[in-house]
């Protein structure tokens, strides 16, 4: 086992996870002071009546101060000043988040405006501004999902520059998740598949990218297990509860992985597809997971074939020679997407083209994967990737996740850089 | 794998391990809005370098530090009151403490006095803000000589244990110029650490966050424990020792307090042994008992202790007897170096027989958990 020369691990986010977690809620706000909070959700979490369980649990003990439920998919800056402005106008005290990775994020942007009292974001992007912990937050995630709930990032879209601005901080970090089976229950198929996929992108890139460390590890490699025992049984039975709440454990768990030791080259493209294009973040990891695996097999295969335990099991493990697990590792990925496409009637995508949009046209245009790759380059992420990458690396990518063929091992550039 | 449906899991506390762990002592300090600690040592423990070292991190910060390092193995009754004058008259605002046991054990004492001393004079009443009764900021600098409790929201104060979820340290920074033990101290620690990290793996309602962590612990232990001893790479392994039982520190405060943790209590009494190599003698006998019931669970150890070839190449059946086996060879190879030998026995830990019957009647007196009986009955 390598201990790395340096690492930091910090997770003080309290998680509740039950069939009925959400019953704590009352003492988690009393514990933090907690009379007048905001609610945050979306359009869908309110439509499937998610909010009422939330409410009908707390609305006997504190004053529910407002509640914003029109968070839309990747929130921008403009949807951050909203929240906060409404914030101070009701007079709150702390923020409950209902919902999934952009009700978060949304929800840990205003909570940066209002706790630091200012009203433009942009000068906190980055690492290292914020100096004292941040008004009480609480997230409630109905999905499984982004692990924002335990993470000290948030990404928040700066349409003007088409670009995602994430913020980083462990005073972003919620005071406490709440992981309830009854918020995924009702998550549609496509859904579930994709978040699932994203929730096993984060274990798999903290595990395998530079920034790894032992306590990130093992976090990582039990949320790759619980996803690959749970996740096809809950697409079958969308009501198995366990399932369901076994999936929201996962995602946080890689969450907490990711979070302490950031990802690498699946991000950084999907960041930038999702920026460009308005693909769903879960789609895109999806559909980049084993693009990226291939892409740095030269590196960190070691690493990749470690990953074949939790993913497929013992037996495959013992069956599959040493030399060729990490090839086996990538090929269990692309057969996990192929199983979501079959169950989910082909709205899972395997790869870009197969991404429509509300217009049935192809959401990721090859004309716009040079720009793709452009925003990729600015994107930190890449600065954890094992293998370093240009532009014209990124468009290679691109071109062969969008058409869903494998790499040509023989084009991929082979840096100096020896990982251990 | 077995998870919990109903868990709760929080560990507050950061850890910064690796080169230079201590340069970032005073901007951690920053980061919690603190800038004048007291620091709290034990200069007969772990000498006078160490300590300097830690002083030395804030020499280009614009911190002032104040320092005791004279605190004993056991916690005087007049100790509490005397660093509260010196925290309190010193202006202090955070807290240091260096190694474990009861240094650490002193750190979070005096901290809940500060709290309480604050609450009854009503400074900093402001609710959600860090009210009277939040803990000052405590900073955690391991050393081998600690075990892993100095990571918990445990404390030995005079008059009892005390539990609470603010007592964990807020930063615990492992560095590996700090890494110098004597070697029955670093075996004796990281015995505690590993029978901890195994018994919070094996309690399923711990959760998986805490198996997590569990899981990290065993895997270090199992991997440097045996380095440290026998001096190959000697900082790297015994950093690796001790970030391991931080670790476990963390699983444990997650988990009930477990079997061999329970024994080796009970048997302090009866013996001058050191309390890790009781917990490590029981817990072969400990996994034997408990994979009567659940041989699945107790297999599932393999995979932290050698990894996932090795775990996914053991046939089923045969997890769990080698994960018992596994641990026997761990005790024989460590065995191999040190002075004051693992028994396997308790016979051969220097108990008599009558010793034994009474602390065996004891037991079963005290206990209604007949697995406990059984284990120590095997350990005899």
């Amino acid at each position: 086992m390598h201990l790395p020369g340096y690492f930091e691990f910090c997770c003080p986010v309290q998680i509740i996870a039950g069939h009925r977690a959400i019953d704590n809620l009352p003492a988690l706000l009393k514990k933090r002071h907690v009379r007048k909070p905001m609610l945050v959700t979306d359009q869908g979490v309110l439509g499937a009546r998610l909010v009422d369980v939330v409410t009908a649990a707390i609305s006997q003990s504190v004053a529910i101060g407002q509640v914003v439920d029109d968070i839309p998919s990747d929130p921008d800056l403009e949807t951050v000043r909203r929240i906060a402005r409404c914030y101070r106008k009701n007079d709150c005290d702390g923020l409950v988040a209902v919902g999934g990775g952009s009700v978060m994020d949304a929800a840990k942007g205003a909570n940066l405006l209002v706790s630091e009292k200012k009203d433009d974001l942009l000068w906190l992007a980055g690492s290292g501004h914020l100096k004292r912990p941040l008004r009480p937050l609480f997230t409630i995630p109905t999905t499984a999902g982004t692990g924002s709930e335990v993470t000290q990032v948030a990404v928040i879209t700066d349409h003007d520059r088409h670009v995602k601005l994430p913020f980083a901080s462990r005073y972003l970090m919620p005071d406490a998740a709440v992981l309830d089976s009854r918020m995924t229950l009702t998550l549609p198929p496509p859904v579930t598949a994709a978040t699932a996929m994203d929730a096993l992108t984060h274990a798999i890139e903290a595990f395998t990218c530079l920034a790894k460390n032992p306590i990130s590890d093992a976090h990582a490699l039990f949320a790759i297990e619980l996803i690959r025992e749970n996740l096809i049984a809950v697409l079958n039975d969308a009501d198995d509860a366990k399932g369901r709440l076994a999936l929201a454990v996962a995602a946080s768990l890689a969450g907490v992985a990711f979070s302490n030791s950031m990802v690498g080259l699946v991000h950084a493209l999907g960041h930038a597809t999702g920026a460009v294009c308005g693909v769903p973040h879960g789609n895109c990891m999806a559909v980049l997971l084993p693009y990226g695996l291939e892409y740095n097999m030269h590196k960190n295969g070691h690493l990749t074939a470690q990953l074949l335990l939790p993913l497929a099991g013992p037996r495959i493990v013992a069956q599959t020679p040493t030399h060729l697990r990490a090839r086996q590792v990538i090929s269990v990925i692309r057969r996990m997407n192929q199983s979501l496409h079959r169950i989910t009637n082909r709205q899972h995508a395997r790869c870009f083209s197969e991404i429509t949009g509300a217009d049935g046209l192809c959401q990721v245009s090859i004309e716009k994967i040079d720009h793709i790759a452009d925003i990729a380059m600015r994107d930190g992420a890449l600065l954890y990737n094992p293998e370093e990458l240009d532009h014209d690396d990124l468009v290679m990518v691109m071109s062969n996740a969008w058409s869903g063929t494998p790499l040509d091992m023989g084009r991929i550039k082979k840096g100096k850089l020896q990982i251990r | 794998m077995y998870f919990s449906e109903d868990f709760s899991y929080q560990c507050p506390l950061k850890i910064n391990c690796g080169s230079y762990a201590l340069a970032g002592l005073p901007s951690e300090l920053t980061a919690y809005d603190v800038n004048h600690p007291l620091i709290l040592a034990s200069h007969h423990q772990i000498g006078a370098k160490p300590v300097q070292t830690v002083v030395d991190a804030f020499r280009s910060s614009r911190m002032t530090v104040a320092m005791y390092d004279q605190i004993s193995d056991q916690m005087e009754p007049s100790l509490l009151p005397m660093l509260l004058t010196l925290y309190q008259d010193g202006g202090c605002d955070s807290l240091i403490a260096i190694g474990g046991n009861a240094v650490v054990d002193a750190a979070k004492c005096l901290n809940v006095l500060v709290a309480v001393n604050a609450r009854s004079k009503k400074i900093g009443t402001t609710p959600g803000e860090g009210g009277a009764d939040a803990l000052a900021p405590l900073f955690l600098v391991a050393t081998p000589g600690g075990n892993g409790y100095e990571a918990t929201h445990w404390a030995n104060d005079p008059s009892g244990l005390l539990c609470a979820a603010r007592l964990m340290p807020s930063v615990a920074f492992i560095d590996p110029v700090m890494m110098e033990g004597r070697q029955r101290d670093v075996v004796n620690g990281g015995l505690i650490g590993l029978a901890h990290a195994v018994e919070a793996f094996l309690d399923d309602a711990a959760g998986p966050l805490a198996r997590a962590h569990a899981h990290t612990a065993i895997s270090l232990m199992m991997h440097y424990l045996p380095m440290a001893i026998g001096g190959d790479e000697y900082p790297q392994s015994l950093s690796g020792v001790v970030c391991g039982q931080i670790v476990a520190g963390c699983a444990f405060s997650a988990a009930s307090p477990g079997v061999c943790h329970t024994l080796a209590n009970h048997l302090a009494a009866y013996t001058e042994l050191p309390k890790g190599y009781l917990m490590a003698l029981f817990l072969p006998h400990r996994l034997a008992e408990t994979s009567r019931q659940d041989a699945d669970q107790v297999g599932q150890l393999l995979y932290p202790m050698l990894g996932a070839q090795d775990f996914a190449l053991t046939a089923r059946t045969l997890q769990a007897p080698r994960a018992i086996a596994i641990l026997w060879e761990l005790y024989d190879a460590l065995n191999q170096t040190l002075t004051v030998r693992i028994p396997i026995r308790l016979k051969k830990a220097g108990l008599t027989d009558d010793q034994l019957k009474k602390a065996q009647g004891q037991l079963m007196t005290a206990s209604a958990d007949n697995a406990l009986v059984n284990i120590f009955s095997r350990a005899i």
